[in-house]
């Protein structure tokens, strides 16, 4: 799993313009911040600027080809999107159809869990309740929607829309939860 | 008739045809009031012919002098018309006259004696009229055709004209003083409502009378019942629901619903002849519904309130007559419904609650056989009730049947479990089929077969049922305990008529199974005759193995060397054959002791004591050695022998062969079920069952996705749920883990952008 080819490498470099570990590592980090911390995109002159005085101010040359950068700042859900898909493929073993449980619950605390708090609960969840080995596509796409479109208190989850049944029984877990704890939350608050 | 007449014609000689208006009227004038007040005494036909020609010439004549002396200043008018008019004033004159007589003398009447005045003036009237309206046939055929052509109102043919006369200058007279008329005939109805007899024949001549004054101005041809309405059923509909709603309200305060019923069912009938008898037939239908609403609807509730203990007590007669009068308003039946429901699902729980508080033994225990019979005394105590009360009425059968799917599902001895009710069902069907059943009789056993299917019917997890059917079947047919082939194959076609091809298909092919295993050991048989040296009979069965719900036991067994069958292997290369040991039954012939027996034993028993043969003492291990059965298995099998006392165990571990077995009969019966065994049965069955059924759905969704292509989560589910409802209810729970199942297995996909509709994906 998660196997690059070394013309892969030298591709993706070669178009990032990337030649060293520290520019590699910024670039990463810039992505890191786009796509999963949800934080301000870089603005070209802001960026080049700094980066000119840095460098001792050559010309307003940037430090890697941010062509792509400013391609995923212009659709960060696109972006997004693709790189969890691409995850995806790429933890997965290459005859298997899912990922093991804790390669993908390792795989959401890093992708999801930054925005979407209840990721932890979901990573809590999933080992107690004991009986999911895997994360199949399905699984694995629908955590996504999930996190985007269910309210944080659950109160819009349909129990009978097309969950998979994971996220059902962790929805279940999820109230049975709050209603212990307290026992004035009614249920239903729509 | 003409003799008595010549006095009036001697007073007035016939005008001539030229006469004038008042010779012509004074002459006509004596005829018509002839005719009106004593035509009992005759008119000549002589006489009537003259009437008629002066009529006739004053109108005919009329025209001829038209427009001479007497038109002068009638503008436009013909001098037909003139005439016609003159003649039709005077007519109208000498009615209100005439009527004006009548109105005096029914003044000092009241009640009866008015109606009988009034009935007896009316037939004279309208008699006379009739025979006038002839009389003045060309005057109605020319000029009041002509006036009602020219669209003059209030001008009507004779008779008409007579009628209308009466109603204005009588009828209304009468009506005018607090409803005189009117009253009269309420109070006489209301008389022979209370019990007392009227003449009818005088009520309908009275009644008659309103609807002939009923006049459509616009076609007189028409019946109108608009004074008949006004002046009669009105004041008559709302007499009749005070007088109900009184009798009613006292009538319950002092007697019982069941007699309210009886009570209530006589006057609709009552009120129903009534109309019949001098109503007009137009005032059915609303007073057939004033009395439902008064004598029905009023009392609904307490109707409703006193099925229950009319259902508690039995009372079919109360049932049946509370059904018809409840059947006559829309919403009457509902809530008898939903009550009958409820009393059927109640009788059946308590039914098999009370079976389970007369055995001491748990639910796990129940005897099929009583349960079965509880519950189907219980749908046939209802089901004839229906029958005989309701009518079989739609609703009834349908509250029946859910009440009854009800509580055949769940009830105190199922508990929570879905399968407990196929599971005892299934169970006394197959006591039923055993050999050893009672019902010797065919019809008896068809009988009971059809009650099972009864119950069948509302089975929902009809899945387990097929089940269990099909182990107890297997063990029917490997045994030999079969009733009979006849009673076997009617109840699979009954199961095969209430569940389709696919629900029984196995079953028979269990049946052509056993005529194959038949075959083969016929052969076999045969060829072995030819090895003199073989001492054993053997039979065999072989089995499909998809077809039979058998399964080979886990434990090794080594066959013991007395027994060969290498025939079919010889036979049929290629086939894999798996012995099932635990399914077989042996006899062996005791030699070793005085009395020969016969023992009937299980494979297992028979292989231990066939170690006896060469041995009189064996210990535990030895044996285990000697026969590979595992140590929990055989030492229950030797248990079992030892009880027997066909093998002693003195010591631990060390079992001899009993030289002084003795029985009563020569054939022993060893071969009991282990404990274990029995035991495990039922939850494999289960497990089976469950097993199948997440193929089931997953199986369903493929199939509707496939002919779909696409669709969305709910509907897949309703759908899923109904094509499968026939065999079980499927739980919600179960179908999504199908659904995730085949998304993993991608037979289906998310449709892109879309979060609950599924694509088929080929």
């Amino acid at each position: 799993m998660a196997k690059f080819t070394r013309v892969e490498w030298s591709h993706g470099m070669g178009l990032l313009e990337i030649s060293s570990l520290p520019v590699l590592a910024q670039a990463l980090r810039e992505l890191e911040d786009l796509l999963i911390r949800d934080k301000e995109a870089l603005t070209r002159s802001a960026s080049a600027s700094s980066q000119a005085r840095k460098r001792g101010g050559a010309s307003t040359k940037e430090p890697y080809n941010r062509t792509r950068y400013r391609e995923y700042a212009s659709d960060r859900k696109a972006a997004f999107a693709d790189l969890y898909q691409f995850c995806f493929t790429l933890a997965k073993p290459p005859q298997a159809r899912n990922i093991d449980l804790e390669t993908a619950m390792a795989l959401w605390s890093v992708l999801l869990a930054p925005r979407y708090s209840i990721i932890n609960d979901l990573i809590t969840f999933l080992p107690v309740k004991g009986t999911y080995k895997g994360a199949n596509k399905d699984i694995w796409n629908m955590v996504h929607e999930f996190c985007r479109v269910v309210d944080p208190s659950l109160s819009n989850y349909e129990a009978d829309g097309a969950w998979p049944s994971l996220l059902d029984d962790f929805v279940a877990w999820m109230k049975s939860k709050t209603d212990d704890g307290a026992e004035a939350v009614p249920a239903k608050e729509e | 008739m003409s003799s008595t007449t010549t006095s009036a014609n001697v007073s007035h000689p016939m005008p001539p045809a030229s006469a004038d208006l008042a010779t012509t009227w004074a002459f006509l004038e004596e005829g018509v009031d002839h005719i009106m007040t004593k035509l009992q005494t005759g008119v000549s036909y002589s006489k009537y012919m003259s009437l008629y020609t002066v009529a006739y010439n004053y109108c005919t004549s009329s025209r001829m002098h038209n427009t001479t002396t007497d038109t002068v200043g009638q503008g436009s008018r013909t001098g037909a018309n003139l005439m016609g008019s003159d003649l039709y004033n005077n007519l109208i004159r000498y009615f209100i006259t005439h009527l004006k007589l009548l109105k005096d003398q029914s003044d000092s009447l009241q009640d009866e004696a008015l109606l009988r005045y009034y009935a007896s003036e009316w037939d004279r009237y309208t008699t006379g009229a009739n025979y006038i309206n002839r009389l003045f046939t060309y005057l109605n055929r020319h000029w009041v055709k002509r006036e009602r052509d020219e669209g003059r109102k209030g001008v009507y043919p004779v008779y008409t004209l007579a009628l209308v006369q009466w109603k204005s200058n009588f009828f209304l007279h009468v009506q005018s003083k607090h409803t005189k008329l009117a009253g009269a005939i309420l109070r006489l109805i209301e008389r022979q409502r209370n019990g007392e007899t009227i003449d009818q024949g005088l009520v309908k001549k009275v009644v008659d009378s309103f609807v002939s004054l009923g006049l459509d101005e616009s076609d007189i041809n028409k019946a109108s019942l608009d004074v008949y309405r006004e002046h009669l059923e009105t004041p008559f509909l709302d007499a009749t629901e005070k007088y109900y709603e009184q009798e009613s309200e006292a009538f319950l305060a002092e007697s019982s619903v069941s007699d309210y019923l009886k009570k209530a069912e006589e006057r609709l009938k009552e009120e129903e002849d009534r109309v019949d008898r001098y109503l007009n037939t137009d005032t059915r239908k609303q007073l057939v519904s004033k009395c439902e609403h008064v004598l029905i609807r009023q009392h609904s509730d307490l109707m409703w309130e006193s099925f229950q203990s009319l259902l508690d007590f039995d009372k079919d007669e109360d049932l049946q007559r509370m059904y018809a009068l409840l059947s006559r308003i829309p919403e009457g039946l509902e809530p008898l419904r939903k009550k009958f429901e409820e009393h059927v699902k109640k009788a059946g729980l308590a039914a098999v609650a009370k079976l389970l508080g007369e055995g001491s033994e748990g639910a796990d225990s129940l005897d099929p056989k009583a349960y079965v019979d509880a519950l189907l005394e219980v749908h046939r105590k209802n089901s004839d009730t229906v029958t005989r009360s309701f009518r079989g009425e739609a609703g009834f059968v349908a509250s029946l049947d859910k009440a009854c799917r009800e509580f055949v599902n769940r009830n105190s001895a199922t508990g929570s479990s879905t399968t407990k009710s196929p599971e005892l069902l299934a169970k006394h069907a197959d006591m039923l089929l055993r050999k050893n059943n009672k019902m010797a009789e065919e019809e008896d056993l068809e009988g009971a077969l059809n009650r099972v299917m009864v119950l069948f019917k509302y089975i929902e997890d009809k899945d387990v049922f097929q089940t269990f059917y099909a182990t107890k079947l297997s063990k029917r047919l490997i045994h030999g305990v079969s009733a009979s082939d006849e009673s076997e194959a009617s109840m699979i076609s009954k199961l095969k008529e209430a569940c389709g091809f696919e629900y029984t298909n196995k079953l028979q092919r269990m049946f052509t199974d056993m005529s194959l295993s038949k075959d083969l050991t016929d052969q076999f048989k045969e060829r072995m005759a030819n090895h003199e040296d073989m001492d054993i009979n053997f039979s065999i069965m072989v089995l499909g193995t998809n077809f039979w719900p058998l399964s080979a036991p886990n434990n090794d067994f080594i066959i013991p060397p007395e027994i060969l069958a290498y025939y079919y292997q010889t036979k049929h290369s290629g086939r894999k054959l798996t012995w099932l040991w635990n399914y077989s039954k042996n006899e062996l012939r005791t030699n070793y002791l005085n009395q020969k027996y016969i023992l009937m034993t299980s494979s297992y028993q028979m292989s231990v004591l066939l170690q006896y043969n060469k041995h009189d003492t064996l210990s535990l291990e030895e044996l285990i050695t000697a026969t590979a059965i595992s140590k929990d298995i055989l030492s229950q099998v030797l248990t079992l022998l030892v009880k027997a006392k066909v093998l002693i165990n003195e010591e631990t571990d060390q079992y001899d062969l009993n030289p002084n077995f003795k029985s009563k009969k020569i054939r022993v019966n060893l071969n009991q079920p282990i404990k274990a065994e029995v035991k495990a049965e039922s939850s494999e069955v289960l497990k089976t069952v469950d097993e199948d059924r997440k193929y089931v759905i997953q199986a369903t969704i493929v199939r509707i996705m496939k002919a779909r292509k696409t669709m969305k989560n709910q509907p897949l589910i309703q759908e899923v749920i109904s094509q499968i409802s026939q065999r079980f209810a499927p739980k919600i729970p179960d179908i999504k883990k199908a659904i995730d199942t085949l998304l993993e297995k991608e037979y289906i996909e998310r449709v892109d952008g879309t979060r609950d509709t599924f694509a088929y994906v080929a």
